[in-house]
């Protein structure tokens, strides 16, 4: 749902995105609005993290200089077969969260090969109601559906390789530093860069629809909180921001063929590359269970995709649970 | 036929999920057969040839109707297709997808199973009524491990 309001407020960013200062005469002249109605859209799009300075009698500047996400040019940059593929490809100012959104759409079997963006979720959503903040135009938030006629052998592992899949992208961007905590979080010296969250709808034995939400911090990081984890973005890691266009073009690229290929993937081999990613093997951390937390230290995973780790001397493996580091020396 | 032994095969029934037996001996035969409504279980008798083993008169066939207790109850069960842990409801705080009495449709989503962070939402094979919920919320399962039995709708 594109609103006006929506409308204007891009129209705002392109306008800051060359990081000048603007008066709010300047801005509300040339947007045709009052400047009454300029401060309100600046006030709502900082409240939904965009870092907007403003000094007294001057003018509003960004931060940073923003780039927003063009479904076009998105589309543009994408392989001819993946091209082929992706049934739609739609980029959303404001709306609550690209895997909802996705699912409410779509109905049974036909959420397949539609790509959702976002720049802005107001409900983005983690693991079990855990929130995902992604400030405006400082991150990716995208969701891809899928559909299997016939669940995938080992569909717990299509978990993993999203995240290498992801892995990938930034490799090919440039983008080192970065690593995998299991199942599929995306970490970078101890903090959180990114996160993927896979929902799946069926019957047991039945068609499967498949939904993959990635969300990544571009440059968000400072105006992010989170309960458990600090936050880095590939700002920090490159020192600029890559073009979040191409970034989500390569994301799309890479993760619609792992998503077609994985039924035939030889899931000994994606372990073996998802295994050179993990960044928390061998380290002390914390699994939180739903009726239990447990220390130890991480082994690795297993030849199915399951984490183990060695607490109080016994090798356990697990097939859930969130595992936190343990800041000890 | 002995009506001790008619007892006996209707405890056998109850006991097993079938939703009929016929057992012949000799010109005698019995035929016990079950229908099960949404809430509690029925258990009609026929017994053709009544002779002496139904003393208490009445007329020919005769139906007896046992009100039994709904536990074990047959119906469809919800297995787990996967190693995970089970949530009965879409997140921590909300009320449950489905629970016991309840009417479910096929296709409608009754838990959610997370294993490697994959968050499946099972959906229910066939239209019926929730008669058990076998797992507690965060529970771990193991595949093939019942989850929901459903009385179907005939």
């Amino acid at each position: 749902m594109s609103t006006r309001s929506d409308s204007l407020r891009k129209r705002l960013i392109h306008i800051l995105a060359d990081g000048g200062l603007y008066s709010g005469a300047d801005l509300a002249r040339r947007l045709n609005v009052s400047r009454t109605a300029i401060w309100k859209h600046i006030r709502h799009m900082r409240t939904c993290g965009l870092v907007i300075e403003s000094a007294r009698g001057r003018g509003y500047q960004l931060r940073q200089t923003v780039g927003l996400l063009q479904a076009k040019t998105i589309r543009s940059l994408l392989s001819p077969a993946v091209s082929g593929r992706v049934s739609s490809l739609q980029v959303l100012f404001e709306t609550t969260s690209t895997n909802d959104v996705l699912s409410e759409n779509y109905g049974r079997a036909s959420l397949h090969g539609h790509v959702l963006l976002a720049e802005y979720q107001s409900q983005g959503r983690g693991r079990r109601g855990n929130d995902w903040i992604s400030p405006l135009a400082g991150s990716i938030n995208m969701s891809l559906g899928w559909h299997y006629d016939m669940p995938p052998q080992h569909p717990g592992c299509l978990s993993l390789a999203i995240a290498v899949g992801v892995m990938r992208v930034f490799g090919q961007h440039g983008i080192a530093g970065a690593g995998l905590k299991w199942p599929n979080d995306i970490f970078a010296n101890g903090r959180k860069l990114g996160g993927i969250l896979v929902e799946m709808r069926g019957e047991n034995a039945g068609p499967v629809d498949v939904i993959v939400g990635i969300g990544i911090n571009i440059n968000s990081a400072a105006a992010i909180r989170l309960a458990d984890d600090e936050v880095t973005d590939i700002q920090a890691l490159t020192g600029r921001p890559p073009s979040r266009n191409r970034l989500a073009a390569s994301l799309i690229n890479e993760l619609v063929m792992m998503l077609e290929r994985y039924p035939e993937l030889e899931i000994g081999s994606l372990l073996q590359e998802w295994r050179g990613y993990d960044c928390a093997r061998g380290r002390k951390a914390t699994i939180r269970l739903p009726d239990r937390t447990c220390s130890g230290q991480v082994i690795g995973v297993d030849d199915h995709g399951l984490l183990q780790m060695r607490i109080d001397n016994e090798l356990q493996t697990f097939t859930s649970g969130q595992i936190s580091f343990t800041v000890q020396n | 036929m002995d009506i001790r032994k008619v007892k006996k095969l209707i405890e056998l029934l109850e006991e097993s999920g079938v939703s009929e037996i016929e057992v012949c001996e000799g010109e005698e035969s019995v035929r016990i057969s079950r229908q099960v409504h949404t809430q509690s279980t029925q258990t009609h008798v026929q017994v053709p040839d009544v002779g002496a083993a139904l003393a208490s008169g009445g007329t020919n066939p005769v139906a007896v109707e046992l009100q039994s207790e709904p536990q074990p109850e047959p119906g469809h069960i919800i297995t787990s297709p996967m190693v995970g842990i089970f949530y009965a409801s879409p997140a921590p705080g909300e009320p449950p997808f489905v629970s016991v009495g309840q009417v479910v449709n096929k296709g409608d989503v009754v838990c959610v199973l997370e294993a490697m962070k994959i968050m499946n939402q099972i959906e229910s094979d066939v239209t019926g009524t929730i008669s058990r919920v076998h797992v507690s919320n965060g529970e771990a399962v193991e595949y093939g491990q019942p989850l929901f039995t459903i009385t179907e709708v005939e």
